[in-house]
């Protein structure tokens, strides 16, 4: 990024009573050890670890490896033991594939106790490694298909410029379920036994996930990256094949009360608008716990059906003259919401959550009511101008016009196939690398492994490591939304970087 | 050497036989889905039986009633999350949870048969398109009069059960008995259980159409009130035909728990409603094949319009092949229109016809004699009712 955002530094850890881990600072393993399980406080907030404590205990040596690889070769993104009552953010601009080649020592093993052979056995020679992606390709939400066309390009390229990962040629296997949880299982099947896809990637929708975790535990097939903020993906320890892909809606919420705390001080009622479902679930839940705690009054709680038009909800919304509205919703429900709160009067800010960050699709249609208006951007959005030069969308843009011809590149959703498939790339050369070669347990152990800075997001490392830090995506700058430009003014925002305060979900 | 079409009586031999051949071919269809079909396929075929046993109780209420009900995705959802919840949560062996799951809908059925009385037509649609879009909601929500069904269902998330046969933490498992052939999978014999629950209930349904509450219901549907006039009960007759297709549904919607293992409340909304009255309708309104053919083709048409490798198009992308499901349902209905089963009926008519066994005509000399002691003298008509009683006074013989 060429201009330092600002930056201001929270008091993130103690506020939200998180843990850190362990420094970059070369503190020894013991009291890496203690330190985080002394400082694994759960009050507030739901997914915060608790499991650390048994983590760290058994696996000490890698993760601190693994920082002090990154922090020698000058790159800090964790929060560091010395500062445990804030927590300073910055910003690596530098390296591009993750480097932290301790291939052998895995922070993270799955058992494979349970599993079929297959689990273990190295892929043969020269064999497709068969790539599944499980989503809707019909419907109402047959949008998300696209993201199988993002990846085909990126594997595509792969294919075609390194011949593949460690000689194996990669093949996207793309499965329908419409959305529909009672499709899904069926889907997997056929993915699983017809196909014998060597891992599952990015399926969307938080019902299909919880309903076919089971059949890729019993078959030891990893169902990788979702595509969905649901905090239970965080649960290696229960559901060690099934990791997240996408910021936690947790967190998400924790960072809005923070930002309100901080831009806000003088606000006091806030009024807040879910989704009926577990998406929108998370956030009011997270939200009804710690407004409250920071003094501020909920003036309205309101929950929308997927049929509704919101045109009862917002006049609920701003029947009790609320400072703040916060938008946990998703789609087009964003777009009305910011529209008709406006034309109800409403001129102070509004809050969108991140899934609703795509300017084409859902924030030039709220035209000038779309000022004032505040999301936790996560990703570089290919239609933002301010982009044009940033190497990661450059590269994407060329790419999809070599190899993907007829696919429209702006279309968010592209880039979040392409981005999802550059991570999986990433993660089959490390297992290739790591001993017993390219299985799909070491490719899972991968998975829980990743330390990367990926070309779609805005900031920050893609971390986790299946120990402390089950969430991968914990960076954003709140920035707001500019309807002139048509563009999020990240320039101005708060970055937010909570990497590894995540922690584990604990149920 | 007879010329077509061959006549045959019914209830003769040559009927029976016809109709022993019919059960071989369904059984040689069981063999091969058992045997033949890949395993991950066989749970498709078991999906699509219960959609077939939910539209077979779509028909008796929408069919043979003449009711049309946009609801019936309600009573499915009611059928397979008492089924999921009684597995799941309490442990319950599954066909135990089928006769609860009936149970319920009956009762359901019955209360939204109720309205029926005073509504008809397609204003009684949108009452039922009403129950199809609350379901989810209510399924969903977490203060419906008082009760938190979302924390009974599981809300968005759905429902999961494992019917897998590796041992793992989920508990529950529907794996081929001990007495069972070798190579039999779990989805094997999750379609044994399913189609033999579907054979049961596709037998009492046929013998219901066929008996006095059929007709009665066949009545009122071809004309209220000519039925009510004959002493067909209208409000029992509608309330009892709602109740009892919600049971039938119901209990394809326990089945459809078992065989897809995980569901969530959306599954169960309007678009499913929809899918079961194309799927009859398809299939032939008021058959008893007809939603055997319905459920097939509800399952398998999107697949195929998705999955198949045309040879100059390659795959359909992902909406595309909506136009395709779209046109096959257009082109089925434009030159079968009623159905698959009444095309196939008149494909039929050219080779084989069926007539109806006369009854045996009696002996009526002597009852004609009688009459004419009794009258003394005064012609009578040939056109006496051999049945009745002779009349006991001279006034009454005269026509």
């Amino acid at each position: 990024m060429s201009q330092q955002p600002v930056r201001i530094r929270r008091a993130l850890a103690a506020a939200l009573c998180l843990s850190l881990i362990a420094a970059a600072c070369g503190s020894d393993d013991d009291e890496a050890a203690t330190t985080t399980a002394a400082a694994a406080t759960t009050a507030a907030a739901p997914g915060t670890t608790t499991a650390a404590s048994e983590g760290t205990t058994a696996e000490t040596t890698a993760p601190t490896s693994e920082e002090t690889t990154a922090e020698s070769t000058g790159d800090t993104t964790e929060s560091t033991t010395e500062a445990t009552t804030e927590a300073t953010t910055e910003v690596t601009t530098e390296d591009t594939a993750s480097d932290t080649t301790e291939a052998s020592a895995a922070a993270f093993q799955v058992p494979t106790d349970n599993c079929p052979a297959d689990a273990t056995e190295p892929l043969a020679d020269g064999a497709p490694i068969k790539l599944g992606f499980i989503g809707p390709q019909t419907g109402p939400l047959a949008a998300f298909g696209v993201i199988g066309q993002g990846m085909k390009v990126y594997f595509d390229k792969i294919n075609k410029e390194e011949g593949g990962v460690d000689g194996h040629p990669l093949e996207l296997v793309t499965k329908d379920d419409a959305y529909d949880p009672a499709k899904s299982a069926p889907a997997v099947q056929e993915a699983l036994e017809g196909d014998n896809i060597f891992a599952s990637v990015f399926q969307v929708g938080t019902p299909n996930v919880a309903g076919t975790r089971q059949l890729h535990a019993d078959a030891c097939v990893p169902q990788a990256l979702v595509g969905t903020g649901f905090p239970a993906w965080g649960d290696p320890e229960h559901f060690p094949w099934t990791s997240g892909g996408i910021p936690s809606y947790t967190v998400e919420a924790k960072v809005w009360v923070e930002f309100i705390k901080e831009k806000f001080p003088d606000a006091k009622k806030v009024a807040i608008l879910t989704f009926n479902n577990d998406f929108g679930k998370t956030y009011k839940t997270t939200l009804d716990e710690l407004l409250p705690d920071e003094g501020y009054e909920i003036v309205a709680d309101v929950a929308h059906e997927a049929t509704s038009d919101l045109s009862n909800e917002v006049t609920q919304l701003l029947a009790g003259e609320p400072d703040v509205i916060i938008g946990g919703t998703t789609s087009t429900f964003c777009t009305n919401l910011i529209t008709l709160a406006r034309q109800g009067g409403f001129t102070g800010p509004i809050i969108n959550s991140y899934t609703c960050q795509s300017i084409q699709q859902f924030m030039v249609p709220a035209g000038e009511a779309a000022a004032n208006v505040f999301t936790l951007v996560v990703a570089k959005d290919p239609s933002d101008p301010s982009y044009a030069d940033d190497e990661g969308v450059k590269q994407y843009l060329e790419d999809v016009a070599t190899y993907g011809p007829g696919i429209d590149a702006k279309v968010g959703n592209v880039f979040t196939g392409y981005n999802a498939a550059f991570m999986v790339v990433d993660a089959l050369t490390r297992a290739s690398a790591m001993d017993g070669g390219l299985t799909r347990a070491n490719l899972m152990n991968a998975f829980w492994s990743y330390d990367l800075q990926t070309p779609i997001a805005i900031g920050g490392i893609a971390h986790v490591d299946g120990v402390t830090d089950a969430y991968i995506s914990e960076f954003g700058v709140m920035s707001e939304y500019d309807p002139a430009g048509q563009t999020y003014k990240v320039n101005d925002g708060v970055e937010i970087d909570v990497e590894g305060q995540g922690g584990v979900y604990s149920g | 050497m007879r010329s077509l079409p061959l006549v045959i009586e019914r209830r003769s031999t040559a009927h029976r036989s016809l109709q022993l051949l019919g059960v071989l071919v369904a059984f040689a269809f069981y063999l091969y889905v058992v045997g033949v079909v890949e395993n991950f396929s066989a749970i498709r075929w078991a999906v699509a039986v219960t959609l077939a046993v939910a539209i077979l109780g779509l028909n008796i209420v929408t069919g043979y009633s003449g009711q049309i009900s946009i609801g019936h995705s309600a009573f499915f959802g009611i059928g397979a999350y008492t089924t999921m919840i009684l597995i799941a949560d309490h442990g319950w062996p599954f066909l135990l949870t089928l006769p609860v799951a009936g149970a319920l809908g009956f009762v359901v059925g019955a209360v939204i048969g109720v309205p029926a009385l005073r509504i008809r037509g397609l204003y009684l649609s949108l009452i039922t398109l009403g129950l199809a879009l609350a379901f989810p909601a209510i399924v969903k929500s977490d203060n419906f009069f008082g009760i938190n069904f979302s924390s009974l269902t599981g809300g968005s998330n759905g429902k999961v059960i494992s019917s897998g046969d590796v041992t793992v933490k989920s508990g529950f498992h529907w794996n081929p008995p001990s007495w069972a052939p070798d190579g039999w999978t779990t989805n094997d014999w999750v379609f044994t259980t399913v189609f033999a629950i579907a054979i049961v209930l596709f037998a009492l349904s046929s013998n219901l159409v066929r008996s006095r509450v059929g007709r009665g219901l066949v009545a009122m549907r071809d004309n209220e009130i000519g039925a009510a006039v004959s002493g067909v009960y209208p409000a029992q007759y509608k309330v009892l035909a709602f109740a009892t297709s919600a049971f039938v549904t119901a209990i394809g919607g326990g089945c459809f728990a078992l065989a897809s293992t995980t569901i969530g409340p959306d599954t169960f909304g309007l678009q499913r409603s929809i899918e079961f009255i194309a799927g009859l309708v398809i299939g032939g309104v008021a058959t008893i094949l007809g939603p055997a053919i319905g459920g097939g083709l509800g399952e398998w048409l999107p697949y195929w319009a998705y999955e198949v490798d045309w040879p100059l198009l390659g795959k359909l992308e992902g909406p595309q092949s909506g136009i395709l499901y779209g046109l096959i349902l257009v082109v089925i209905i434009f030159f079968m229109p009623g159905g698959i089963v009444y095309g196939l009926r008149q494909l039929r008519s050219k080779f084989i016809v069926f007539v109806p066994r006369l009854p045996v005509p009696q002996d009526i000399s002597a009852v004609g004699a009688a009459a004419r002691a009794a009258a003394a003298g005064e012609p009578r008509p040939d056109s006496i009712d051999p049945v009745s009683p002779p009349p006991d006074d001279a006034t009454a013989s005269v026509q």
